[in-house]
């Protein structure tokens, strides 16, 4: 097997509002070998971000990252003072974005962005970074780099944004990339070059990614493990090809259910029913009870534990009861 | 249409999200401590400037040559003028001067700007055009110059003064208003309402201006004491309020030649004038604050 | 640009406002009292029984060609008195300028880097003490400290810098107030900004985040004010140039009125409205050489 790269364990996050505390993530626990690509996916608001910024140590004054842990090559992030984590971000792990028009600074040249890691983490001068810099937005498909170079955001379409976003996320060569969907602000076709170009990319440098996508067609092009995460916590876990084929939790079938697909003559597109839950008021139960089509008496009072169907497959569903239990 | 079928229901709807809006806000605003502070001052000032005659002990206007300027004592708790009036009487007076000249001109600079804002806004075309163009050549002037050229005109005194700080002020609330409306008139309960037949006029009256309240709220407590500083500014340079009249502005601008002997001659009514004006500045920005989910829309 | 129509109607507006009242400004003039016959004679030399537009026409081509006429009062040239006036009001304008950048900018950005602690509240406690402090009584509270009781400096006159420094604080202050609160907001604003993130997501420390990926977006709407201001110390500070005592351009309109002096006042109030226009035009094209987004086209 390989080796682990990052491991979060029971991770959870509360953001601290004036309505009430959001439970965010609450126990969340997944690995990212090294090398190895895993998506995370869910539905918008189901504490995916949340996730990847606690990773980063990013939650910002209203969050907080209340208990677990997230190991990277063995040390506990959560643990490291704020200077540690520091010279981790953006050299050991790197981040990429959901808008990239936003995620850029509009006042700043676009390679000035991207060359900063490197002055930062690697000392490297100006001159250096500039020409290591042009080289990376070559590298993601800016046409004309050295021109773009001085450019700044606004000048730059979407997806020319994203590739900047990417070269500037990977340009010290991190180990781990978190990929907030990056593609979802994007035109379909620009969508797929950039899935694309972060496959190469990935095999180039060698580093493992946390692809974050609600898009599950995303997934089964990328990755080789997928999480499925429903209100704060993980519904289901699997290979790629197990959970497309035979989705387990009534959540994964739904969400494969509504998901458009070319081969089979486009049915009805069907939609989950209900809405996703309050992360203030959670329900009592499972979480997933008041829109599961399966549901049964206990669903409404007890929360289902993780249930082990064999090597490579877990869910939290009360329908698998009597499989080997986590 | 959808949007036919949704706007049906908020009528009733929306008018509570209303009530909900500023019972909320005023949940709100009643949190904020330096807020409150200052609401607490102005409805003290208020009840001062209402009771005036039953509060002070003399007579503003009385002249007494022989206590003229009298350090503050037990009987004129704040001393006497060169004329030998009681300080505290005509700071009492002028009180009522000071939040009148405060709050007509914003009431009524507010109205004519929301009038012509709401217009322009919403027919847009040749009339927006001209009525904004009109508004940019009022707000280019120095206000304080075009209210002095104003004042020159039309002569002293205090209803000059309110018809000169209204016609400085409109501009600027014609302005908000405008730009809210721009946002507004795209929203889908105009379009719906649009599309239901109601006259534009009423639409203007019952679904744009209510929504730009809060703003003009927030802009009302922010004109008070901007128009308060004007008039003392006016009457300090004289040509505002005329003596006799104890507006507090012409106090310290008759103070001022004597502030090395009697300096609580122009202490007294300027600090008046900071403190209104500082309640007012303080309770302005605790409604926007309380206000700004509403006002980012 | 609409500076040039704004300015017409500018003329225009100062124009009617002073020419239809009812006082007769030869009698204005002429202290005694004359024959009727000698008014007709002269205002009939003035042009002033022209029809108000005809006299429009004149008073623009003057003031075109830098020509005001004369002042009632004083007897010499509206435009050389302005002339002299205007470097003193610079000097003050100026001055204040610095004293509200110097404190309004560092507090706040100090405040919104540490939003509601005690270092915020007390600025901000200060910004709006400044904002609804009358000058002319913060002006005279400060000559009554610094000058009579502890004689530090001159009550007023303008004969060098140490006059200056009173009143660019008086005058100041206010500004800086605006400048702080708005400073303030609009950092706290950048500071929630997406790409403020991605600068922390790349590990700079919060001072590189701040000094070079918050600060010049935060303060770009701030300069654009504070281009206003110093057009509006120029063109208004009236009564900071009346309590010491600046033979400026504010004095010469308060003069002006008090003399009823019409053209006197007719020329200051122009030409400072015009410092006003043009000091907005200069903030727009200042804005736009430091924003990319403007300079660069959408
Ligand atoms: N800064 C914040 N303050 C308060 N609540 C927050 C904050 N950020 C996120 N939340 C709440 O936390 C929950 C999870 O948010 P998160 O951004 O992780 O969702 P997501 O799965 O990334 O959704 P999306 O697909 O929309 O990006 C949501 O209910 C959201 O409202
Ligand atoms: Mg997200």
């Amino acid at each position: 097997m390989m080796q682990k790269l990052i491991s979060v364990e029971g991770l959870a996050v509360r953001f601290f509002t004036r309505k009430g505390t959001v439970r965010a993530v609450d126990g969340v626990s997944f690995d990212v070998d090294d090398g190895g690509i895993v998506g995370l996916v869910g539905e918008s608001g189901c504490g995916k971000s949340a996730t990847a910024l606690s990773i980063m140590g990013l939650l910002g004054p209203a969050g907080e990252t209340t208990s677990g842990s997230i190991r990277f090559k063995g040390e506990d992030l959560l643990r490291l003072s704020p200077k540690e984590m520091r010279q981790i971000r953006g050299k050991e792990i790197s981040m990429v974005f959901q808008e990239p028009m936003n995620a850029l600074n509009p006042v700043r040249s676009v390679g000035e962005q991207v060359a900063e890691p490197l002055k930062i983490h690697l000392g490297l001068s100006g001159g250096e970074a500039r020409l290591r810099a042009i080289e990376m937005l070559e590298e993601v498909g800016i046409p004309d780099a050295a021109s773009r170079y001085d450019q700044y955001p606004h000048q730059f379409s979407g997806g020319m944004g994203q590739r900047a976003m990417i070269a500037m996320a990977l340009i010290c060569e991190p180990k781990l990339l978190i990929a907030d969907e990056p593609t979802t602000a994007l035109d379909v076709t620009i969508q797929a070059q950039i899935i694309s170009l972060l496959h190469s990319l990935r095999e180039r440098l060698h580093m493992a990614v946390l692809l974050i996508t609600h898009d599950f067609g995303v997934v089964a092009e990328l990755c080789d493990v997928v999480n499925v995460m429903y209100a704060g916590v993980i519904v289901e876990w699997g290979n790629v090809v197990d959970v497309f084929d035979d989705p387990l939790h009534p959540y994964t079938r739904g969400l494969l259910r509504s998901m458009p697909r070319a081969k089979r003559r486009q049915r009805k597109l069907e939609v989950i029913g209900g809405a996703v839950p309050s992360l203030i008021e959670l329900p009592q139960g499972c979480r997933f009870h008041p829109r599961c089509e399966y549901v049964t008496k206990r669903c409404f009072s007890e929360e289902p534990p993780v249930f082990q169907l064999n090597d490579d497959r877990l869910v939290r569903c009360w329908l698998f009861e009597g499989r080997m239990k986590l | 249409m959808a949007g036919k079928g949704r706007n049906c229901v908020p009528r009733a709807l929306r008018q509570k999200v209303r009530a909900g809006l500023w019972q909320e806000t005023i949940s709100r605003f009643g949190e904020n401590s330096m807020a409150m502070v200052g609401f607490y001052v102005i409805a003290a000032v208020a009840i001062v400037a209402i009771f005036a005659p039953l509060i002070s002990f003399h007579d503003p206007y009385e002249i007494n040559l022989r206590q003229r300027l009298l350090l503050p004592s037990g009987a004129h708790i704040l001393g006497t003028d060169a004329f030998g009036r009681d300080m505290l009487s005509r700071i009492i007076y002028g009180a009522r001067i000071s939040l009148l000249v405060g709050l007509i001109p914003s009431f009524i600079s507010i109205g004519i700007g929301s009038a012509v804002g709401v217009t322009s806004g919403y027919l847009g075309g040749k009339i927006d055009f001209i009525l904004m163009r009109v508004a940019d050549i009022v707000i280019a002037f120095p206000s304080l110059l075009l209210a002095m050229v104003i004042m020159y005109t039309l002569g002293a005194g205090l209803s000059n003064i309110f018809i000169a700080l209204s016609f400085v002020g409109w501009a600027e609330a014609a302005r908000v208003v405008r730009s809210q409306v721009l946002s507004l008139r795209e929203q889908g309960f105009v379009e719906a309402a649009k599309a239901m037949g109601v006259r534009r006029r009423a639409i203007m009256a019952r679904h744009i201006f209510p929504n730009c309240l809060p703003s003009l709220v927030v802009l009302f407590t922010l004109k008070v004491p901007e128009f308060i500083l004007a008039e003392a500014s006016l009457s300090f340079l004289g040509v505002g309020a005329q003596p006799p009249v104890p507006s507090w502005g012409l106090l310290v601008s008759q103070g001022k030649e004597f502030i090395f002997s009697a300096p609580w001659v122009v202490a007294f009514p300027g600090g008046a004038i900071f403190l209104v004006a500082l309640a007012f500045n303080f309770v302005g920005d605790g409604l926007r604050e309380a206000l700004d989910p509403y006002l980012k829309r | 640009m609409a500076t040039v129509p704004v300015l017409i109607g500018v003329s225009i507006l100062i124009f009617v406002m002073l020419n239809i009242i009812p006082g007769d400004p030869v009698a204005v003039m002429m202290k005694e009292r004359i024959s009727p016959d000698v008014v007709e004679k002269v205002k009939a030399q003035m042009g002033l029984d022209d029809p108000l537009i005809v006299r429009y026409f004149r008073f623009i081509g003057g003031a075109l060609r830098g020509d005001f006429g004369m002042s009632y009062k004083l007897n010499r040239p509206v435009s050389r008195l302005i002339m002299q006036a205007f470097p003193n009001t610079l000097a003050l304008a100026l001055a204040a300028a610095l004293v509200s950048w110097l404190i309004g900018i560092p507090a706040g950005v100090l405040s919104a880097l540490k939003p509601n602690t005690i270092i915020d509240r007390a600025f901000m406690g200060f910004s709006v003490a400044g904002i609804s402090m009358p000058i002319f009584w913060s002006a005279l509270l400060m000559q009554y400290l610094f000058a009579l009781k502890l004689g530090w400096l001159p009550v007023s006159g303008f004969y060098g810098a140490k006059y200056l420094l009173m009143p660019a604080v008086a005058l100041g202050w206010s500004a800086a107030g605006t400048i702080a609160r708005l400073s303030r907001s609009s950092l706290l604003d950048v500071m929630q900004k997406d790409y403020i993130r991605t600068a922390r997501a790349k590990g700079l420390s919060e001072v590189r985040v701040v000094v070079y990926h918050a600060l010049k977006n935060a303060l770009l709407p701030v300069v654009t004010v504070m281009a206003i201001q110093v057009a509006s110390f120029l063109s208004g500070a009236v009564i900071t140039e009346s309590v010491f005592g600046i033979p400026g351009l504010g004095r010469l309109a308060v003069d002006a009125i008090r003399t009823r002096d019409m053209p006197l006042l007719e020329g200051s109030v122009l030409f400072a409205t015009f410092l006003v226009v043009m000091g907005n035009a200069m903030a727009d094209i200042l804005y736009s050489t430091l924003d990319p987004r403007i300079r660069y086209g959408r």
